[in-house]
């Protein structure tokens, strides 16, 4: 077996084992396809300080309807300092550990 | 088997380039299609500093910088990589461009169909046979000598090194059964919650969205969609139950020559089927991965494609 041969198959008996270990077991990485098999969820109903809704489907890259805790608060981070809008409203969140919704005063999520 | 020859003989074996050349232009396409929706939707400005995808990016890799700056020239660079692989120019570096680019997508928008379109970008460059047929020189030669004639010399050649192509069938093998693996643990998919969620939410919010990415048909949203939770998930669960035995079976069926156009049909219905749930964002994963499956022809037979006679 040539060196040449030796660094091939080195490859793919490491990506075989890359493969089973992140498809098979472990949380969600590359070579990892869980696509559609978790609940997510996010409704927002926030205003800005004058009253007019938010709309956070104006900011986010694709129409996904999912947004967990730290995307939202990371959201709201960013309204405040980037737009210096302080939301306040309410916000449902629904994944695998059921729904929450979540109050949002002055930009901050209280409860 | 060949793939089961050609590994015994360390990746090795007599092919037609024409099944990778092809699936060279299929991630061309699939990736110009990306590159021109997201573009339609504001990507060129994604990294804007007023914008909410540059501002969450830097929270979430502040120790892997890239600029307003360094992603427009990304952002050029896919273009350019994506037109170089579709007409053949330069093929090997222009795929890395695209892998590159791809697995840097990743870092602001995690998708799995992105992780799909880069790994086979990826897997692509490692091929030495993707300009041996099928790019601008074919056009040209046409016009000199005639398209048939010159597709004829271009299926004749061989080039005996399938280690490119043996990976990118080990990648769309492996997609299908992890993905089968996941959904089946999970009772929210299997129970059809997941599916019923994803698609009521989207059509609950279509108003709202600048870009809609949904259009489901009224006796769709009647009967699967606008329904409460426990009605929708019942439904939907013969879809999910169905999804996961096609993609446990596929792999298998894709392998075995004699199964091989049975596994076609069925993976192009239910690739159909997925985009039809997210029609303008799942184009370029359902192409890319039911053009994986030229790569499963033994490429012996590929050379003898009528339409290369």
């Amino acid at each position: 077996m040539s060196v040449w041969s030796a660094v091939r198959w080195a490859v793919w008996v490491g990506l075989v084992l890359w493969m089973l270990r992140a498809g098979f077991f472990g949380p969600p990485r590359l070579f990892t396809w869980p696509m559609f098999s978790r609940v997510s969820e996010c409704r927002m109903r926030l205003v800005d300080q004058a009253g007019q809704p938010i709309n956070p489907w104006h900011d986010i890259v694709h129409q996904d309807p999912g947004m967990n805790a730290w995307e939202l608060r990371c959201y709201l981070a960013y309204l405040r300092e980037v737009r210096g809008v302080r939301a306040t409203g309410t916000v449902t969140l629904v994944d695998r550990l059921g729904q929450s919704t979540l109050r949002v005063e002055d930009g901050h999520v209280v409860g | 088997m060949w793939w089961a020859e050609a590994l015994a003989d360390s990746f090795r074996y007599p092919a037609s380039p024409l099944p990778i050349c092809l699936f060279r232009l299929v991630v061309a396409v699939a990736a110009l299609y990306k590159f021109g929706y997201e573009h339609h939707r504001g990507a060129w400005r994604w990294f804007q500093p007023e914008s909410y995808v540059y501002y969450r990016y830097r929270h979430e890799h502040p120790r892997f910088p890239v600029g307003p700056t360094g992603y427009r020239v990304l952002y050029v660079a896919k273009w350019a990589g994506a037109a170089a692989l579709l007409v053949g120019v330069l093929p090997q570096l222009a795929a890395l461009v695209l892998a590159v680019w791809f697995l840097f997508e990743l870092r602001y928008d995690r998708k799995f169909h992105t992780a799909y379109l880069g790994l086979c970008a990826l897997f692509l460059a490692a091929s030495p046979a993707l300009d041996a047929a099928l790019t601008w020189r074919t056009v040209v030669d046409a016009r000199s000598g005639g398209l048939s004639v010159v597709l004829r010399a271009e299926a004749a050649r061989v080039a005996d090194d399938v280690f490119a192509q043996l990976l990118l069938m080990l990648l769309t093998v492996q997609m299908y059964l992890s993905s089968a693996y996941r959904k089946l643990r999970s009772p929210q998919f299997m129970s059809g919650a997941a599916l019923h969620t994803f698609t009521a939410s989207l059509h609950a919010e279509r108003h709202a969205q600048r870009f809609r990415d949904t259009w489901y048909p009224q006796a769709l949203v009647r009967r699967l969609v606008d329904v409460p939770q426990p009605v929708g998930q019942r439904r939907w669960r013969p879809a999910a139950v169905a999804t996961v035995v096609l993609e446990a079976a596929l792999p298998v069926a894709l392998l075995v020559p004699a199964t091989l156009p049975v596994a076609v049909l069925f993976g192009a219905l239910m690739h159909a089927a997925f985009t039809a749930v997210l029609p303008v964002r799942l184009v370029p994963f359902s192409l890319a991965t039911v053009g994986s499956y030229l790569l499963f022809v033994d490429p012996v037979m590929a050379a003898h494609w009528s339409i290369f006679r």
